[in-house]
């Protein structure tokens, strides 16, 4: 076990959600390996492949919502000179507009995140392959339904 | 002190919670040791002894439940090279998945869904294998929310429903 190492990852994945939840996308792109996949089959069916990709796609997503993410009890294992992977409990909270636009919706999430890493020629650590796993998830919506016709038809009646 | 150490039982820990919330029992009972002691409020009355007992009590009360544990901000002590013991601040969320109405008001409505704060108190132990597992754990609630949402078609009171902390 090398503690250095392991410490290392936990600090990346620290970086990873505090970068994402205050939206500094260049250095948030930077936890990425260049060809990364990030795979979040509850959200969308299909991986996001390549930081390009990913930092386009999650910060057009997250653009107009509050986040909130946390990550528990890491489990980190070194697999060889320069890989690593690991599991992460996580929470996160997202405030934003529904769907539609008419309304507020809050999602509440805990799951784990599956993790492989690799550490670049800049001696860097970075994130290879993310896979989100959601436990639960609880979504609340506040929908605007204001449709005014049928109240002045019954005036009219 | 050695770091690797408490790196393990960290890990430990964290597999604990991981086997719980999806469900994985045998790999689960595996951390505790042979003769491990389980007291936590979930279980009435004596703790459990023994990892047979502990598998089977917890898979039978949580396998109907969505649970969400999250541990934060460890103490952990070794005790000598084969001993230690720990503290961990905890949340958890346990959500009934069986929400059923049925004819009869007693049982009917939903829930019980249960969100909570407190300690685990712990002591470990490195087997012959060398590695770390849970010799006692102990749990401590700080405070426990419960929601219950109870069909009352008589429209007398509700019983108190405060008997379910789980």
């Amino acid at each position: 076990m090398n503690i250095e190492e392991i410490e290392a990852i936990k600090q990346l994945k620290a970086r990873y959600f505090r970068y994402l939840d205050t939206k500094q996308w260049d250095r948030w792109g930077d936890v990425f390996t260049q060809d990364a996949v990030l795979d979040h089959p509850a959200n969308r069916s299909e991986p996001l492949r390549g930081r390009g990709q990913i930092v386009e796609t999650v910060s057009a997503g997250l653009a107009n919502r509050v986040t909130i993410h946390h990550g528990h009890m890491p489990e980190i294992e070194i697999t060889g000179e320069g890989t690593a992977k690991g599991i992460w409990a996580m929470y996160d909270l997202l405030l934003g507009p529904t769907p539609d636009g008419h309304g507020e919706a809050r999602y509440e999430g805990y799951g784990h995140y599956l993790e492989r890493y690799e550490k670049g020629a800049d001696g860097k650590w970075r994130i290879a392959h993310l896979h989100l796993r959601r436990l639960h998830l609880e979504i609340e919506q506040h929908k605007r339904d204001l449709d005014l016709s049928a109240f002045e038809q019954w005036e009219r009646a | 002190m050695s770091l690797e150490d408490l790196e393990a039982i960290r890990q430990l820990k964290a597999r604990y919670f991981r086997f719980v919330d999806t469900k994985q029992w045998d790999r689960w009972g595996e951390l505790f040791t042979e003769d491990a002691v389980l007291d936590v409020p979930l279980v009435r009355g004596e703790p459990l002894r023994g990892r047979p007992a502990i598998t089977d009590r917890v898979r039978q009360g949580l396998t109907p439940m969505i649970t969400v544990h999250h541990g934060h901000m460890p103490e952990i002590e070794l005790a000598g090279s084969d001993r230690a013991r720990g503290l961990w601040p905890m949340y958890d969320r346990l959500l009934t998945t069986t929400n059923e109405l049925t004819a009869d008001p007693a049982v009917s409505g939903f829930g019980p869904r249960y969100e909570g704060f407190g300690h685990y108190v712990e002591e470990y132990a490195r087997g012959e294998d060398g590695r770390w597992r849970i010799a006692r754990c102990e749990l401590r609630r700080l405070h426990l929310e419960t929601e219950r949402h109870r069909r009352d078609v008589d429209g007398s009171l509700p019983e108190t429903v405060t008997q379910e902390v789980g």
